[in-house]
């Protein structure tokens, strides 16, 4: 069982990185582009990070763990381990549950972080209307 | 928070069977919203039983989100086995399983339609059985001949009222300032407060000819046999309280002269003028609605008033005896009826038009900003919608048992029923829009009642002891002396149960409310 939870984890890695990566340089965007926010825009950048993001994470790591198995064609395969396929099917949705699950916590402790950065720029925004 | 990653997993379970279902990374994608639409519109009546059981918003969208969560996986989980065993076969028993869902969702929106129904049936009989009447049409008042009726010479006096107001703007808007709200009850403390130069200004609109002939018009009106105005009851509650507020605003000019005359010494025009307005106030003894009869006790409220001051500074004015008689048989009991008809019967049944043509009504009016659901009224939400109707009447059956009880007992039992009716931040309640909207707390409408009874207590009691002192030519040491010669009985304070305060002071008494104090 273990090193299927291995390879389902590897399996994620590099996607798992890739949007923790992508979560980083956002941030890091919205932090050089801080200038262009103004009253307008920025209830759609809140939106952008509070919904759209995380759902796309979701979506992607809902999807990835089996049409893997079907793109590749890896699932007969997979299917002859001496490992139950109910077993097989629930080690895939909690790895990639797991994985879905930290990316989030790490994203929203990330996001919670900017979130200050947000209503010190809301001021600044009611500051320079006054 | 929690609902964040709620969703999050509920997107993910839906992109977990779209993979297994389409086999492919992009079609799995955008099969998302398409799973989620398909299984809210599977789940919908059941998400209507869902949402009657959980006795908290919280708890209901946990259960939402379980249930939804659930049937992903389990759709998931079967087609996976069935792939693992054969290629084929999956969508169908996929199909299947949707299909006994549906059936079983169904079912228990049946049993829930049910429930409601029986539940809805109860009330309303418990409602029939007290009086209350389910339709607008049972509470209109019978139509009145124009020969007969008074409303006719106050409509003629209402266009005076206009003209006087336009015409006297400036001393008006002192009365009665734009910017604030001045109840017709308080215009004799109002005048009471004001300045010598202020009652002089205000003394010229009494003295304009247009006033002169609006209050023979009054007084014509108020000799008339019946009074049914011209309101437009089936319009449900789009009526128009045109002739109610106009009304108010006669008795505001009337209750300005009288208050002038008492300030002016004029005794005996003024205890007339009094009287006016307190018939004034009857003018909408007949009328059904909560507007109405509030207007009526606001009338009759600066009425007294204006009687007490009278009888306070002189004991020589007389009231003829026909009307003494009125006010010594003042009866609280026909008084509580009328707050009850008027207060409690008459605007339930407005606004339990409400639902009877939900459809209609969600167009129009202001509940169309407020209601979430334009298809409040469909099939899908009958059970809610019937269970709101339910809860609606539940609380005005038990407002009208309140209102026929004396204040002292009804205020305990209006915490209990606010505690379990009106705790209207509360998810048990706020699920019913019509109610949520709609129920009150029992206890203003309770203290205007009581305040109301007090009042007229107070003023029959008055009248008594002046009728005892001009027989005795002093003051009773006890108020259970008036009784049974000059009142059948001595009224009995609403706000304590206990005898009003009562003493001899000098050459007059004191009387007095200790409850209403303080309240």
């Amino acid at each position: 069982m273990r090193p299927l939870i291995q390879k389902e984890l590897r399996e994620h890695q590099l996607f798992f990185f890739l949007s923790l990566a992508f979560v980083l340089l956002s941030v890091t965007i919205l932090i050089i582009f801080k200038h262009k926010i103004n009253k307008n825009n920025i209830e759609w950048i809140q939106m952008l990070f509070y919904i759209a993001v995380p759902f796309i994470f979701a979506v992607l790591f809902g999807t990835l763990p089996f049409t893997k198995e079907f793109t590749q064609n890896t699932k007969p395969f997979l299917l002859t381990h001496p490992v139950s396929s109910t077993k097989i099917f629930w080690i895939k949705i909690f790895t990639a549950l797991a994985s879905l699950l930290i990316l989030l916590v790490s994203y929203i402790l990330r996001v919670r972080f900017f979130l200050n950065i947000f209503t010190v720029l809301k001021i600044m925004l009611v500051y320079q209307e006054l | 928070m929690f609902y964040f990653f709620l969703s999050a997993i509920l997107i993910y379970s839906a992109s977990l069977l779209g993979s297994l279902l389409f086999k492919n990374f992009f079609p799995s994608i955008l099969g998302v919203p398409f799973f989620l639409l398909l299984i809210g519109l599977v789940f919908s009546p059941f998400f209507v039983f869902l949402f009657l059981l959980a006795p908290s918003l919280h708890i209901f969208f946990i259960l939402l989100f379980s249930s939804t969560i659930g049937l992903f996986l389990t759709l998931s989980f079967v087609i996976w086995q069935k792939e693992s065993v054969s290629d084929t076969g999956a969508v169908k028993k996929s199909l299947k399983i949707l299909v006994s869902i549906f059936v079983i969702s169904l079912f228990m929106h049946g049993i829930c339609n049910l429930v409601s129904e029986v539940e809805l049936r109860k009330s309303i009989e418990q409602a029939k059985s007290l009086g209350l009447k389910l339709r607008i049409e049972e509470i209109i008042p019978p139509a009145v001949p124009d020969e007969k009726n008074g409303a006719v010479v106050y409509e003629e006096a209402f266009t005076l009222v206009d003209s006087l107001q336009k015409r006297y703007k400036e001393e008006w808007e002192y009365v009665f300032p734009t910017s604030k709200y001045i109840p017709i009850s308080n215009v004799g403390q109002l005048l009471e407060e004001s300045t010598l130069e202020e009652k002089n200004r205000l003394s010229r609109i009494v003295e304009d000819p247009e006033f002169i002939l609006l209050y023979k018009l009054v007084e014509k009106a108020v000799k008339m046999p019946e009074c049914r105005f011209d309101v437009e009851y089936q319009a449900g509650v789009d009526m128009s309280h045109t002739q109610i507020v106009k009304m108010g605003e006669a008795a505001k000019i009337v209750a300005v002269k009288t208050g002038l005359l008492v300030s002016e010494g004029r005794f005996q025009e003024s205890l007339d003028s009094a009287i006016l307005l307190w018939k004034m106030g009857d003018s909408f003894a007949n009328e059904p609605l909560l507007i109405s009869q509030a207007s009526r006790t606001q009338i009759k409220q600066v009425s007294i008033y204006n009687i007490k001051k009278i009888f306070e500074t002189t004991t020589l004015v007389k009231i003829p005896q026909e009307q003494m008689d009125e006010l010594i048989k003042i009866s609280k009991d026909k008084e509580m009826e009328l707050f009850l008809n008027g207060f409690i019967k008459g605007d339930t049944t407005v606004y339990l038009s409400l639902f009877s043509s939900t459809k209609d009504r969600l167009d129009g009016y202001y509940f169309e900003d407020v209601l979430p659901f334009p298809f409040y009224g469909s099939y899908l939400l009958r059970p809610i919608f019937k269970k709101d109707q339910s809860c609606y009447l539940k609380f005005f059956v038990k407002r009208m048992e309140l209102f026929s009880e004396p204040y002292f007992v009804s205020i305990n039992k209006s915490k209990k029923l606010d505690e379990q009716f009106a705790d209207y931040k509360s998810f048990k309640t706020k699920k019913l829009l019509f109610s949520s909207m709609l129920l009150t707390s029992n206890r203003f409408f309770l203290k205007r009642q009581a305040e109301h009874i007090v009042n007229l207590d107070t003023l029959k009691l008055i009248l008594a002891l002046k009728i005892y002192h001009d027989k005795h030519h002093n003051y009773p040491n006890s108020l259970a002396l008036l009784a049974p010669n000059i009142i059948p009985e001595v009224p009995i304070d609403p706000f304590t149960g206990k005898d009003y305060i009562y003493r001899l002071e000098g050459k007059g008494f004191v009387l007095d409310s200790a409850g209403a104090k303080k309240e």
